[in-house]
């Protein structure tokens, strides 16, 4: 004798189904036994108003009773009765939203003349496929939205509006992490294990803990275990058995155990610095994080103390405080020998997150090492960044970089209608030759643009008549110099109007940044392009730092590089605060990507602005025009410009 | 909070016993007799905000996803329907289900909706440029008539203040929807997300 049910369930089109799930819970101990209908007979029937007649000979055909529709209490204990007499019945739910309880009568009326039977357990058959395979289709379905045959998911959203999983899916409302978030008014649920196979008893949403059955009609119906309905906001997902296998299989791992790096008293965080950099910068960056992290101790050391005797702090508070710990990577030799030294480090001690750090050249390989490792790295200091055109995850970037100079230089070129011919000149294997390359990726796209490159020999410095060669040579009206101040020192360009028809562009970047005078090539109109506060304000927004500083007897050397790591350090400090005891990297990300409320915080940059996926917070760099012999405080004029290309 | 109580079921609740062995012609009544009752619970209440404001357009020059500048007092002195609506591109839950719900609307007024202007206008403007806003408008199968408008951040804060929709900061932003028809100055603000079905009607609504 079996005692179960086989429930079919037929779902409108996009509409709530309540009765399988209801009768599920009228009989304690009941397993949801699923005979749903094959999707392709599903449109089928979604198609006649009189399907319920379908479903009676479905039902027959079962060798089955009664297709009931659970509406009220007594009804339930009806069914309970008859499920204890009969050992089993076939119960149909359906069409809840679209023809609600009249329907349902109707089809109890109209099959109380097949009278109950006894039912049999029907077990779907799953096909054998390993975990492996299940969790990456799974994680396909989640973040690509895209069936294992390459279709795009299938769902409505609002009740009757279709939506494909190309256009949006389970990643763009939950997160990467799963753990979902709010946004304006609306609450994205968290879908990770702990918070599905658990009862939830918030103001917003109370219900049992989901098991595998409730939760597919969770995704398939949009409802709790209670039967109660979900926000139609949480769309319904038309998902063939195997897919939704493949979907929980993967939710199951979702914020599943914390991330590497933390202990039950410490949270190491690491931050990378490698040889040749600017000792100046670098003693700037350390101090700020030491006095950072030691700020940050000191207060979760009174919280600590607040738990143990206040009265009003509860336990599980005391969970989100742990001591943050500082690694400092040094990196040593060439950066293709990077890679192995990272991972070296992070087999030693494993870190929750990076944050900051400080390298001579590329960004990339460990942009590489995070995204591999899964770590979260916060704002380095870096004009050379990784991932530029990639949908990487884990690094996040005050900006483009150099890529985001050259691409400024480009719409500003665009704008003054000037294409033609461009000279640019750099110092191969160096910054500078990150944003030549850039500006000649960039400007292929653009019609009646071309560019001759000058690399200039290692330690040789800017002269006037070779340049004058080149650009005579190239035919170029416009040049570009991606060089330093030292590069570039003493170089005048007076008198060669005639020459260089257009603009000479210099990068701020390449100058140092904030603050430090720009010298300009005396006598020739220069243009700046500057992603940083103007110089005027520099003065007034970098106070904001400078107070605490000070009270750290930290020197005030370095502006750029102490106000982006004060801000990187910050940043973690919000991020962190945010996910509490959640300590899973990949919501520290999400958590990240929702603090734009934060970004006027930046002494650096006068625009940071934050989005889900979004990695390169500054969009756009002012263009500085000036004609003077010296940067004034005040430039002729300054254009923000953010580039359309 | 968009929790929508649209559970028919722990709100009305039916006195139904099971009736067995019941004659055919009963059930026929039955069915007959219900049908009528049916016809009550189609009219469910809205779930959103409705008013009826009056918005002074700003006189300010947005741009296109074709990277085309669009003066948006004479963009929108148009002799058609317009609805407009503030999202993001890469906005969560909410900017997603409206922009869906443009998709679903076009899909279901096929010919006629080349009749009605779609404007989404972004709250990210300097993330949102034309090469963004054309995927997007691509990833939900936008039919002619549908323009995603960017601008600087000063021009979109002005827009944001004429429709009363602005916010600090878009990830508080709220679901609002605006339609207007030819013949009105006058624009019917949504607040809350629709079905497809609710929206239409909107729509319907309009041309009257
Ligand atoms: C358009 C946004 C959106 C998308 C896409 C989306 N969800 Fe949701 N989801 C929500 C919202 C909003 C809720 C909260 C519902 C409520 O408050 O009643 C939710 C709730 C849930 C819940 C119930 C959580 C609980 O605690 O009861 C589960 C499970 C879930 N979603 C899984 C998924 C899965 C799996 C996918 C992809 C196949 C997905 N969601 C796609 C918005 C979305």
């Amino acid at each position: 004798m079996l005692l179960g049910a086989t429930i079919v369930q037929v779902p409108h089109r996009g509409e709530e189904n309540k009765g399988g799930t209801a009768i599920k819970n009228t009989v304690p101990g009941w397993k949801l036994v699923r005979r749903p209908v094959s999707y392709r007979k599903k449109y089928l029937y979604s198609l006649l108003p009189w399907s319920f007649v379908v479903l009676f000979f479905l039902s027959l055909r079962e060798k089955s009773g009664a297709v009931y529709f659970l509406e009220t209490e007594s009804l339930q204990q009806e069914i309970r009765r008859i499920v204890q007499e009969n050992r089993g019945i076939t119960v149909a739910g359906g069409w809840s939203a679209c023809n609600g309880w009249l329907t349902s009568l109707f089809l109890i009326v109209l099959l109380s003349f097949a009278g109950v039977c006894q039912g049999k357990e029907v077990v779907q058959d799953k096909e054998e496929v390993s975990g492996e395979e299940l969790i990456a289709l799974g994680r396909q379905i989640y973040r690509q939205g895209i069936l294992a045959d390459g279709e795009p998911v299938e769902a409505y959203v609002m009740g009757d509006v279709k939506v494909l999983g190309t256009q949006f899916t389970c990643l763009n409302c939950h997160g990467r992490s799963g753990l979902g978030g709010a946004e304006g008014k609306t609450y994205t649920l968290a879908v990770n294990p702990a918070a599905l196979f658990s009862p939830r008893e918030s103001v917003y949403l109370q219900r049992s803990a989901y098991d595998e059955g409730t939760l597919e009609v969770a995704i398939r119906q949009g409802e709790t275990p209670e039967g109660t309905a979900l926000s139609t906001a949480m769309p319904v997902y038309h998902l063939a058995d195997r897919e939704m296998a493949a979907l929980i299989a993967y939710l199951k791992t979702l914020s599943n155990e914390f991330s590497p790096g933390l202990t039950e008293e410490e949270l190491h965080i690491a931050t990378v610095i490698s040889d040749q950099v600017d000792p100046m910068a670098e003693h700037a960056m350390l101090a700020v994080m030491e006095g950072y992290f030691k700020d940050k101790n000191a207060r979760t050391r009174n919280e600590r103390k607040r738990v143990d005797h206040g009265p009003f702090y509860q336990h599980y508070r005391l969970k989100a405080y742990r001591q943050w710990v500082l690694h400092v990577w040094e990196l040593h030799g060439p950066p293709e020998t990077w890679t192995a030294q990272l991972e070296e480090y992070y087999n030693q001690q494993p870190v929750f997150a990076m944050v900051a750090g400080l390298v001579q050249g590329a960004w990339e390989p460990i942009h590489a090492f995070c995204e591999k490792n899964e770590i979260p790295n916060v704002l380095p200091n870096t004009d050379w960044p990784g991932g530029i055109g990639t949908d990487d995850f884990y690094t996040l970037y005050f900006s483009e970089g150099l890529h985001l100079e050259s691409r400024v230089i480009a719409a500003d070129l665009v704008a003054l209608q000037r294409s033609g011919r461009v000279l640019q000149v750099y110092r191969p294997g160096e910054k500078g030759a990150f944003g030549a390359s850039s500006f000649r990726e960039t400007v292929a796209r653009i019609e009646g643009m071309a560019v001759s490159d000058w690399a200039l020999e290692r330690g040789a410095r800017l002269n006037r008549a070779e340049l004058l060669n080149w650009v005579k040579e190239a035919k170029a009206e416009t040049v570009i110099l991606w060089l330093s101040a030292e590069e570039l020192a003493g170089v005048s360009l007076a008198g060669t109007e005639q020459m260089i028809a257009g603009p000479v562009y210099l990068s701020s970047s390449m100058l140092g940044g904030v603050l430090t005078p720009v010298p300009l090539i005396e006598g020739k109109r220069v243009k700046l392009v500057h992603p940083f506060v103007l110089p005027k304000n520099q003065e007034a927004v970098f106070g904001r730092v400078r107070v605490w500083l000070e009270s750290r007897n930290i020197p005030l050397n370095d502006h750029r590089i102490l106000g982006q790591t004060y801000y990187a350090c910050m940043m973690l400090g919000e991020g962190l605060m945010h996910i509490r005891r959640h300590f899973y990297r990949d919501y520290l990300m999400d958590a990240l990507d929702h603090s734009n409320a934060k970004a006027i915080y930046s002494v650096n940059y006068p625009r940071l602005s934050y989005g889900p996926g979004q990695r390169y917070l500054a969009k756009g760099a002012f263009i500085i025009e000036e004609t003077a012999p010296e940067m004034k405080k005040s430039p002729a004029s300054a254009t923000w410009i953010v580039p359309y290309l | 909070m968009i929790h929508i109580e649209n559970n028919i079921y722990s709100t009305k609740r039916l006195p139904v016993t099971i009736i067995r062995n019941t004659p055919f012609s009963l059930s026929v009544i039955s069915f007959f007799l219900l049908l009528t009752l049916n016809v009550t619970q189609a009219m469910a209440k809205p779930r959103y905000n409705r008013t009826v404001e009056e918005y002074k357009i700003p006189d300010i020059t947005l741009i296109n996803q074709d990277g085309e500048r669009v003066p948006l007092v004479k963009y929108l002195d148009t002799e058609q329907p317009v609805i407009l609506e503030f999202i993001f591109a890469t906005c969560t839950t909410i900017c997603p289900i409206l922009s869906i719900g443009y998709t679903n609307l076009q899909d279901q007024l096929g010919a006629e909706a080349a009749n009605l202007r779609l404007v989404s206008i972004s709250i990210d403007p300097e993330y949102d440029t034309p090469e963004v806003m054309k995927a997007y408008l691509q990833r939900y199968n936008a039919q002619p008539g549908w323009d995603f408008l960017t601008g600087s951040i000063g021009d979109i804060n002005v827009a944001m203040r004429a429709f009363d929709a602005f916010v600090p900061d878009k990830m508080g932003h709220r679901p609002l929807i605006f339609l207007r028809s030819p013949k009105e100055k006058t624009w019917v603000r949504i607040d809350g997300l629709m079905s497809g079905k609710e929206l239409k009607n909107e729509y319907l609504q309009l041309k009257k």
